[in-house]
């Protein structure tokens, strides 16, 4: 029922992903480009995909690139910056309508494509850098943005946590970059990193909808046409996994004039992607505090009425993860002593059958309707690049459906208390 | 049940009307591994005056209502309904607006079960003092949530300033203090009046068969042996045309401004095919005026005043409409300047015609790219249906929009009189 992506390998490091579909009425375009998470480029990394975005050679001013897409019956494309673990992908995006929706349309899917690959590729310069123009915009807009943060305060909060538990380690690097680093980047420099990630990052191309898969590939080899690579070659990042703390529990507190407070526990949940406990780990996350059904929302929210949201999140390429909720300033001692009683809980092996199979079919729930979503069917292929495991949906479905309480309380074991952030009032308000 | 065919989406809308006024929607689609089931009530936070049905007395409700009632009805006297879906394997959840509130669930197993508890609860509502007194807990900390949320804040403060007495203007969840008044004798007679078959509506979407959901959905109401019930007389204010204030402005915790212009709509009272044609015209115009390809865009992101966060959107309803351009900025001031000036000129000068056309491509592929997934078409459904628009007459309407009528819409809607600033500005 589920079909799997089709997949070919364009050059060394170059791969396409191709799964034809009738079930959609767009086609979905998502090229990676996988950079090392790093300080000396994180905030470079997501600065050039900005620049980029305002205009190409073909397309010389950010109105007349617009346009250009408008005119393919409004293709949507954009681009975003992911980390996973210590790996910073720098993803573009293209959506085209399908023709058989538009009577007299033909092409639209390949002269999207084109122009795509027009803004990855044949930047807009001047002299030996970016139009310097654009590349102060944005810039300046990348820093409002990384300032932007604290306007939402549970991902404020969520940031915080990880740079206090992550110290010292490239996962603390905010997704974003730093703002301290904008003075010293310059239009010239920023088109050497282009080069750079043209040339050393390995690439993946996603492509689902109505199409044929050789087809596909003659047009996406056609079309993207990348420098040759590095001597080094195109090298997956490689992420640093601590699997414990390896020091008492840190306290971190801020405060910023606001109405509610929120709790952060931050995790070392000790196992990954590529681990054979990662299909056990994903449960225990489920019992602990993924779902409304889970601990922390029962306890925190429905019994004891502290917070309208209280919920549990891992990373699983970096191996941590999170507890938290949006509480009065006041319970937070309480909070956080129920989180803690929780993951004891679970470690303990206190889960009973409708709990587990509670969390196990809504696991598989979330994997079998993800074959309903260009997106997540993307995200999905790109676990597989992280995992090393080609696993496809029913393969998943299977594994989820094999653990056993036992194992996810083995797992659950594993997850260790790192860092305590809370985000709170003002000394002296209200 | 009558069946709908539409050539360009290719898709076949089966509909049906129960005899007790319920209307049955389902739509087929082959090959999906979801099926979602939404049914929603023709209620929503601004329907806090009423008259009874049952005795034709006047009613007045506390704010937030309609949205304390969605949380409860989870509740069952057994257990908590999301529970009992999670046991499925379905996701569930609820949202209510200012004219709707919804119940929907989306399931790749079980759907016959998860389409008999979604009827049956949302039809058996169960209340205790001490039930109500929890929730009031947890929706105060969803509204002290909101009260950090400068996105939100910007938003109710510039409804605020757009209306004088229309409810549109106090907030869906009510207040931390108009939440205390609630009590289960005042949700019953909410529950009993608004969540009747004749002012709701069901729509399947999945691999399905639509006799069958259609035979389900039919059991599920039949038993529960409605009588008829006249249509709810809501009672609004009189809302004049001018707004209420010019500016509202806000201290938060940001980095910087958060800049927010609203245009009050004055042609109001519109519903099915006229509405629709306005939505989408005016749609159409703010891209063509504001949009990433126009002049006016690049101006304002080009001088710094907005970057990529900058969006508009148009909200219409029966009985209140309005256009909102908003984004973070370094200067409000300015961009409100340039801003208005801007439309003012498009306002004179008129929409050039490759512009008009561009704009109109654009709307109908993004229409096109809506019906990919199950739940925008269920919003797209739903949210039609209350106001009479046909589930296939976007693209249609939107092809048939002329130049003109986009220059006159121009002109009427974005009248500077009618326009009101909402700002947040940093601590």
């Amino acid at each position: 029922m589920t079909a799997s992506f089709t997949r070919y390998r364009l050059a060394e490091g170059v791969n396409l992903h191709v799964q034809p579909t009738k079930k959609f009425k767009t086609t979905v375009v998502y090229v990676y480009f996988h950079m090392p998470l790093a300080a000396e480029m994180v905030t470079r990394n997501a600065l050039l995909p900005m620049v980029l975005s305002r205009a190409t050679a073909e397309f010389p001013t950010t109105a007349a690139l617009s346009r250009h897409f408008d005119e393919l019956y409004g293709a949507s494309w954009g681009f975003d910056v992911s980390r996973r673990g210590e790996v910073h992908s720098i993803i573009f995006r293209l959506e085209v309508a399908n023709e058989q929706h538009i009577p007299g349309e033909s092409g639209l899917l390949l002269r999207g494509l084109e122009a795509l690959v027009g803004v990855i590729t044949r930047p807009a310069l001047e002299g030996d850098g970016f139009k310097p123009d654009y590349f102060r915009q944005e810039a300046d807009n990348l820093k409002q943005t990384i300032e932007g943060l604290v306007n939402d305060k549970r991902r404020w909060a969520m940031v915080r946590c990880t740079e206090a538990m992550c110290e010292g380690e490239a996962f603390a690097l905010y997704r974003l970059g730093r703002v301290e680093d904008l003075p010293g980047i310059t239009p010239q420099e920023l088109l050497k990193h282009h080069q750079r990630v043209l040339t050393t990052a390995p690439v993946d191309v996603f492509v689902i909808g109505d199409v044929e898969t050789e087809a596909i590939r003659d047009a996406v080899t056609k079309a993207l046409v990348l420098p040759a690579a590095a001597p080094e070659g195109r090298q997956m990042p490689k992420t640093q996994i601590k699997r414990e703390p390896g020091h008492p529990v840190k306290d971190v507190e801020d405060r910023l004039d606001v109405n509610q407070g929120v709790l952060v526990v931050g995790l070392r949940t000790g196992i990954t992607i590529a681990d054979e406990e990662y299909f056990p780990m994903l449960v225990a996350n489920g019992i602990l505090g993924g779902f409304p059904h889970s601990k922390l929302f029962q306890q925190v929210r429905e019994k004891h009425s502290l917070a309208y949201f209280a919920y549990s999140a891992v990373e699983t390429v970096k191996g941590v993860g999170f507890m938290y909720a949006g509480i009065e300033f006041d319970d937070m001692a309480q909070c956080k002593e129920i989180m803690a009683q929780q993951l004891e809980a679970v470690q303990r092996g206190e889960i009973d059958d409708e709990e587990l199979e509670t969390t196990v079919e809504t696991l598989v729930n979330d994997m079998l309707s993800a074959a309903d979503n260009p997106n997540a069917m993307v995200d999905l292929a790109v676990d597989g690049v992280f995992s090393g495991h080609d696993l496809g949906i029913e393969d998943r479905v299977k594994l989820y459906r094999s653990v056993t309480k036992e194992q996810a309380a083995a797992a659950a074991r594993k997850f260790t208390l790192d860092t305590v952030y809370f985000l709170n009032k003002l000394e002296g308000g209200e | 049940m009558e069946k709908h065919y539409d050539p360009l989406l290719k898709d076949t809308l089966h509909l049906a009307k129960l005899a007790n006024g319920l209307t049955v929607a389902i739509l087929p689609k082959p090959g999906f591994a979801l099926t979602t089931a939404h049914i929603s009530i023709h209620y929503g936070s601004v329907d806090s005056r009423f008259i009874n049905p049952q005795n034709g007395q006047e009613v007045s409700v506390p704010d937030g209502i309609a949205h304390f009632l969605e949380h409860k009805l989870f509740e069952e006297e057994w257990g908590n309904v999301s529970d009992k879906f999670s046991e499925y394997g379905a996701e569930s959840n609820a949202y209510t607006t200012y004219t709707h509130t919804t119940y929907h669930f989306s399931a790749t197993q079980n759907f016959e079960p998860c389409l008999e508890l979604l009827l049956d609860f949302v039809q058996s509502p169960w209340f205790t003092d001490e039930s109500v007194v929890k929730e009031q807990g947890i929706i105060d900390q969803e509204i002290r949530m909101y009260l950090d949320d400068p996105g939100w804040r910007s938003s109710a403060n510039l409804m605020e300033a757009l209306y004088v007495n229309h409810p549109v203007r106090i907030d869906i969840a009510g207040t931390v203090e108009s939440i205390r008044k609630i009590d289960k004798e005042t949700l019953y007679l909410c529950h009993k009046t608004f969540y009747h078959p004749s002012n709701m509506v069901v729509f399947v979407a999945g691999d399905l068969d639509p006799d069958r959901v259609l035979q389900m959905v039919d059991a599920a109401f039949a038993k529960r042996k409605y009588s008829a019930q006249p249509e709810i007389q809501r009672l609004l204010p009189n809302e004049p045309d001018h707004i209420a204030e010019k500016r509202r402005e806000q201290k938060l915790v940001v980095n910087q401004p958060i800049f927010r212009l609203g245009f009050k709509d004055t042609k109001v009272g519109l519903r099915g095919k006229e509405l629709l044609a306005q939505d989408l015209l005016t749609a159409i115009i703010q891209d063509a005026v504001c949009g990433r390809g126009s002049e006016l865009y690049t101006n304002l992101y080009e001088s710094g005043l907005i970057d990529h966060r900058f969006g508009f959107e148009y909200t219409p309803e029966e009985s209140y409409a309005y256009t909102v351009f908003a984004g973070p900025t370094r200067d409000a001031a300015t961009l409100e300047a340039r801003l208005l000036e801007g439309l003012e000129q498009a306002r004179q000068k008129g929409v050039p015609e490759a512009d008009f056309e561009r704009a109109r491509k654009k709307t109908i592929g993004r229409i096109v790219s809506m019906n990919n997934d199950l739940e925008s078409v269920a919003y797209l459904f739903i949210d039609g249906f209350f106001k009479e628009m046909g589930f296939f007459d976007f693209i249609p309407t939107a092809k048939s929009l002329t130049l003109d009528q986009a220059n006159e819409r121009l002109r009427e809607h974005f009248d500077p009189a009618r326009a009101a600033v909402s700002l947040i500005l940093p601590k």
